[in-house]
């Protein structure tokens, strides 16, 4: 029998700010991705949405970057980031400072040139934009993935995980902005598109669960932090039911089934719950990920 | 250019915590965080139950996480091997504690009566102010069981090297890779006890031999 008497835990400081920054640059690299289906990979479907959604992916991210600056110990030092001989080649802060200056000012110029209808200019940033918008968000997975104290954090399916997770959420709300913009347009769904934007949506969330689980699966077999921390993620409420049940599963079987997919009501429901429930999966990595004690 | 290291004997530790006051004190460490502490186990069932101290702090790694992960290289290995910290650039993302395998780091309070850094990320810098000037870290001054060794490793006549030579030692989560510079020397006894139970744990007399100095040999070092 061990019994712990007295330790230290120092507190963990990585909290709600982080899991929303999370959430905004995902939901943002995922509807960049969404608007760029029609410039640049030639997807006529998606001409009603791409210019809506280039502005959303471009308000997203205005609002990430203020919640990282409130989560700072130092906020008026934020400045030392962009210092060139403070660059750091291997923290992955260093190179999402960047990316984070980038893809922003990338995705504005491509919104400007798509609202002016100009087609090989928004063509050219938006064939620059796809990749930044991945590596915005796929560097947020890196952020996590190389910690190799953290046991739930450190692994190699974490930049893929994270990167499935966003166009997921793009997808959901992408469907719910096509939906809301005809509503106010007093016009119907625009059921082709949304039934596109559905299978597409199927397809990303069959990834993103075979990453959520093969993370946990591997969890479980791990070392003994890791199959603690597992273990604490599958009694955590907000990840099984909100994140893998709601969020994930009941999405891909509404999407996948033969008698709902082709519904419009289920999948405005699918897009809904992909966006409310994607937070969870942030919130459960951040929060979850610090749950074991490492003294 | 040293290597600086600390051997701490946990068949010396009885768990008065000296250490953890001392560098309180030195310090003026902020309520709640430690720069050093010490951690109780109780292994075992009566009647052979036992209670095991571990003294705590940052391990001075070789090859140190914190460091790597810095965005703003605000944390570093200086040319002694101990990890530093330079607090008017550090901008407190808390990527450094995230990082630790060992929980050594913590972020000070936003106000302070006492310290001109707020609110940046702080951990044991093994005295370097004493180091430097070439005494002993506080809480190795002060353990009341002469415990704790500090000293060059890259200096082979130096106690540390010599225990480090002779002396089965071990170091915390040697698979994170980190090469700590803190090393346990293991206490004699048998300290399976929680996974022996009814085992006779037998404990034998501590040996004389090079490793029985005492206080006052270790004058020798500092004050």
């Amino acid at each position: 029998m061990e019994e712990m008497i007295y330790n230290v835990f120092h507190k963990n400081e990585w909290g709600m700010l982080i899991a929303l920054y999370f959430y905004f640059t995902g939901l943002s690299a995922g509807t960049f991705v969404v608007s760029s289906l029609y410039r640049v990979f030639g997807f006529e479907k998606y001409k009603p949405v791409a210019k809506t959604s280039a502005v959303l992916a471009v308000l997203l991210l205005a609002v990430a970057p203020i919640l990282l600056l409130l989560d700072l110990g130092q906020p008026t030092r934020f400045w030392h980031l962009f210092v060139p001989s403070y660059f750091h080649i291997t923290s992955v802060m260093s190179w999402g400072s960047l990316l984070l200056t980038l893809y922003p000012i990338n995705a504005l110029l491509y919104t400007i040139y798509l609202f002016k209808d100009d087609a090989s200019k928004s063509k050219f940033f938006g064939i620059i934009g796809v990749p930044l918008a991945v590596l915005v968000h796929g560097y947020t997975g890196f952020i996590f993935g190389v910690v190799a104290a953290r046991a739930m954090w450190y692994s190699p399916l974490m930049p893929a995980f994270f990167l499935a997770s966003a166009i997921v959420s793009g997808f959901g709300l992408v469907i719910l902005v096509s939906f809301a913009q005809d509503k106010l347009a007093s016009r119907g769904a625009n059921k082709e598109l949304l039934i596109s934007m559905g299978r597409f949506l199927s397809w990303f969330l069959l990834l993103d669960l075979i990453f959520g689980m093969s993370i946990m699966a591997m969890l479980l077999y791990g070392p003994a932090d890791a199959a603690a921390v597992g273990v604490i993620a599958l009694s955590d409420p907000i990840y099984l039911y909100g994140e893998v049940v709601l969020g994930q599963f009941l999405p891909l079987v509404l999407l996948s089934w033969s008698k709902t997919r082709n519904s419009v009501p289920v999948i405005i429901l699918s897009g809904a719950l992909v966006v409310i429930f994607v937070l969870g999966m942030r919130y459960s990595l951040v929060f979850i990920g610090q749950a074991l004690p490492l003294s | 250019m040293a290597e600086y290291g600390m051997v701490i004997d946990l068949g010396r530790c009885i768990g008065c915590h000296a250490c953890s006051v001392a560098c309180k004190a030195e310090f003026d460490v902020p309520l709640g965080v430690w720069r050093s502490w010490v951690k109780y186990l109780v292994k075992g069932e009566y009647p052979n139950v036992k209670k095991h101290f571990l003294p705590r702090l940052c391990n001075h790694c070789d090859d140190p996480p914190c460091v790597k992960v810095c965005p703003v290289q605000a944390t570093f290995k200086d040319k002694d091997g101990l990890v530093l910290q330079r607090y008017e650039r550090c901008i407190g993302c808390k990527y450094c504690m995230m990082a630790c395998p060992y929980d050594a780091r913590f972020i000070l309070p936003r106000k302070s009566n006492v310290s001109p850094y707020k609110h940046v990320i702080d951990k044991c810098t093994f005295c370097n102010h004493r180091v430097k000037n070439g005494q002993l870290p506080a809480c190795v001054v002060t353990c009341q069981g002469g415990a704790r060794i500090f000293g060059d490793l890259s200096d082979p006549d130096s106690e540390i090297s010599k225990l480090l030579g002779t002396k089965p030692t071990m170091v915390l989560k040697p698979e994170q890779g980190t090469s700590p510079h803190v090393f346990y020397i293991l206490p004699e006894q048998n300290i399976m006890g929680g996974r022996t139970k009814g085992y006779n744990v037998y404990a034998p007399e501590v040996p004389e031999g090079e490793y029985s100095s005492t206080a006052k040999d270790r004058k020798k070092g500092g004050n």
